[in-house]
């Protein structure tokens, strides 16, 4: 039974952005970091910044999902576009924050190809604009580390 | 090259304003007390370390310290962004001219902000500077091609959100300094 999720994406649903890159500590650090004032892992703000405008972040929609089916998803993204990169997690805002920040989250599941995939679009605007919006969304987002069994 | 020389990393932070060709600020090493390695173009020093005791690459110079007198020290802010710009592994390549407006306002800053920012790479090749703290808030600046840095920031006590831009020059605008001092204070 192909899974199918709603066309309308619900405030309280829970999104996760991709992060993949190097390996290397000090070279994810531009991705993520672990913050020593709030002793938790936070992601950097151009982990919501896009080169598209509008902009169009991909995202999936995990609400349903365990947390090792939302990793999952993301090993398959970074399989498919980046390939020699390192998968080491994702962040998770909920839908309302985007909403509230006066983007859409638009269904997006390439015809039924990828069911959990969304976009959350912003509104047309500056660099500023676009900056506005991804400070809060990187502010609020709750990094999921990736921790592979061993 | 005599084969007991002792090869030390220099010190950090030690950078030559001369130029010497160099692309790194931390791969200097010191022969002796008076003599460094400057690394190729590519930066690839470390790649043949164990060789040195043999013979020197020959896309390696070795300089005499007393023709660079002028030696200066840089913030650990400014190596960061040097090692950055030559992290060549990274699927996007930071914008050149935004470089060195990040450099230059990562000066000025040095001597106004203690609290060190954390650098990132917009996916637009822009470098830009994050100063967060969970109690009080984020304000994240990039700095473009054109010499323009636009900065965003949200403040949490008073749930207010601020955006603006400026041109990269000798100072700081007053409304950024006080905002990144509202996120900095303790």
């Amino acid at each position: 039974m192909p899974v199918r999720l709603p066309a309308t994406v619900s405030a309280d649903e829970k999104l996760a952005r991709v992060i993949c890159d190097s390996s290397k500590p000090k070279k994810h650090r531009h991705k993520f970091y672990y913050d020593e004032n709030d002793k938790r892992y936070v992601v950097q703000v151009g982990t919501f910044i896009d080169t598209r405008n509008p902009m169009e972040l991909s995202v999936n929609r995990i609400s349903t999902l365990s947390s090792e089916d939302a990793h999952g998803l993301g090993i398959a993204h970074k399989n498919e576009y980046q390939k020699d990169s390192t998968y080491h997690g994702f962040a998770e805002v909920i839908a309302k924050l985007c909403y509230d920040l006066n983007c859409q989250v638009k269904k997006d599941d390439v015809g039924g190809k990828k069911p959990y995939h969304a976009n959350i679009v912003y509104p047309v605007g500056q660099k500023e604009d676009s900056q506005e919006i991804a400070v809060q969304l990187a502010f609020r987002a709750e990094f999921r580390k990736y921790e592979p069994a061993s | 090259m005599p084969a007991t020389a002792s090869y030390q990393p220099a010190l950090s932070g030690f950078r030559p304003s001369a130029n010497t060709g160099a692309t790194s600020a931390r791969d200097y090493w010191c022969i002796g007390k008076d003599k460094i390695i400057v690394p190729n173009l590519n930066g690839h020093m470390r790649d043949f370390i164990g060789s040195f005791h043999h013979a020197l690459p020959e896309d390696h110079k070795v300089i005499n310290l007393e023709s660079y007198r002028n030696f200066q020290t840089e913030s650990p802010l400014v190596l960061e962004i040097y090692d950055l710009a030559k992290d060549t592994s990274q699927d996007v390549v930071p914008n050149s001219d935004s470089i060195s407006y990040a450099v230059k306002f990562a000066k000025i800053a040095a001597e106004t902000i203690k609290f060190q920012p954390i650098i990132d790479l917009h996916p637009d090749g822009e470098i830009s500077f994050t100063w967060r703290r969970a109690k009080n808030g984020i304000i994240n600046i990039a700095f473009g091609k054109d010499g323009i840095a636009t900065y965003a920031a949200f403040l949490v006590d008073s749930e207010q959100s601020l955006k603006s831009r400026f041109k990269v020059n000798g100072s700081i605008p007053s409304t950024l300094l006080h905002l990144i001092h509202q996120i900095e204070k303790a």
